[in-house]
């Protein structure tokens, strides 16, 4: 009880601890009972109550000018939309993925040769390989995609109702489109039924030869391989 | 953490360029300005959003997701601007009055359709001595003030963008405000 007076008690309270409290109080950060304190030194001490009352407009008229210039300032809609231009236009291009940089690179080391002809080269080994292997059905597609596909057999049905948002490619199958696909469809060595229910939005390819599939190789593989 | 943010963070560093665009999107204005109020120049202010959204992305993949995403950006790009004020201090504090206040009197501060002659008379008035008191902070207390008064940060944000204990926060806010008072005093 007598600690408590002690504390409480106007004497205590110095000018300097005064003026820190009402630092304190302007941060927030002042609890109910070090206020009255405060106040209590300040009915008594006028050299206080005119320091808290300058900081305290002070405190004010700092936050009415900080926040002013968001109108003072005001940044017309161009530009906004130029700094933002400005900002995305200076950034670095990132590479994609190391295999394909290196690739690319490599290609520009032999101008003399056109990327077409050098990924003939190249692609006709690795499609002749893969060209004799089997019939097996291979379908490829996005992840979400593949999901809502039904596969009977060697057919590959996209179901009515459903919407496929990327590319479908099937080899060695029938491919009966009933659904929608926003993508493209390749359909590589086999048919492709397209259901009047069915549509798709990007082309739509069959590839029975090998020099066709080869040419969609090479195709597929230069779009992949530019960035961009 | 803003989960918006932290996605968008995700995506960015997976190289979605999109999401890059609306991290810029959500904080070009706030560093803008942020920028501005510590140099006082549009220019100068400008070019400092464009270098944080650089280093930034340059920096995405050393990005602590621990520690918010609006500290750590406003941390670079309040380092930037003390940079720049550092560099051009002996101009600066030879001519602090004059120099980099082209643009910043009453009436080219304010937008003319937002003009009332209410404005007009706050503008003169008051704000350009607080603009005037502001910008003879020495750098240290301006960044703490601008950051503890512009977004009305927490004092503990504060410390975390300016890495520095809260307790030296706490006494540059209060010297800060006390620098100012006596430069208001005859005007408060
Ligand atoms: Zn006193």
């Amino acid at each position: 009880m007598i600690e408590r007076t002690k504390k409480v008690g106007l004497a205590a309270m110095e000018c300097k601890v005064a003026i820190q409290a009402i630092h304190l109080y302007l941060d927030g950060e002042l609890d109910i009972d070090q206020f009255k304190q405060l106040e209590a030194h300040m009915n008594n001490c006028e050299g206080c109550k005119q320091q808290y009352e300058q900081l305290e407009k002070t405190d004010a008229m700092t936050q009415f000018a900080m926040h002013a210039p968001v109108m003072n300032t005001a940044r017309s809609e161009r530009d906004i939309a130029d700094l933002k231009s400005s900002i995305l236009a200076q950034l670095p291009t990132k590479q994609q993925t190391r295999s394909n940089a290196r690739f690319v690179r490599w290609l520009y080391r032999y101008p003399g040769l056109t990327a077409a002809a050098m990924f003939i080269v190249v692609m006709f080994i690795s499609v002749f390989a893969s060209w004799d292997q089997d019939n097996k059905l291979i379908i490829s597609g996005s992840q979400e995609d593949l999901q809502y596909i039904v596969i009977n057999g060697n057919t590959v049905i996209v179901p009515e109702g459903s919407k496929l948002t990327g590319d479908l490619v099937v080899e060695n199958g029938i491919v009966e489109v009933k659904g929608a696909v926003d993508g493209n469809v390749t359909v590589i060595d086999g048919k492709m039924v397209l259901a009047s229910t069915g549509h798709i939005a990007g082309q739509s390819k069959i590839i029975d030869q090998a020099l066709d599939w080869i040419w969609y190789k090479v195709t597929s593989s230069i779009s992949g391989a530019i960035p961009q | 953490m803003n989960l918006l943010e932290s996605q968008l963070v995700k995506l960015a560093l997976k190289g979605d360029q999109a999401a890059f665009a609306e991290l810029v999107e959500l904080y070009q204005e706030k560093l803008y300005h942020m920028a501005y109020r510590m140099l006082n120049n549009r220019q100068e202010a400008e070019d400092v959003v464009q270098d944080t959204f650089l280093r930034v992305y340059n920096n995405l993949e050393r990005y602590d997701v621990t520690m918010k995403f609006s500290t750590w950006i406003y941390r670079i790009a309040t380092n930037l601007s003390i940079d720049r004020l550092r560099k051009r201090k002996p101009v600066y504090s030879l001519d602090a009055e004059s120099s980099d206040y082209e643009g910043l009197d009453g009436y080219s501060m304010i937008p003319s359709d937002n003009r009332t002659p209410e404005s007009e008379l706050l503008i003169s008035e008051t704000q350009q001595i607080i603009h005037q008191a502001i910008d003879t902070l020495p750098p240290k207390y301006k960044s703490v003030m601008i950051l503890r008064y512009i977004h009305e940060l927490s004092l503990q944000e504060v410390g975390d963008i300016l890495d520095m204990p809260v307790t030296t926060i706490k006494t540059r806010v209060h010297r800060g405000r006390e620098f100012l008072r006596k430069k208001l005093e005859h005007k408060l």
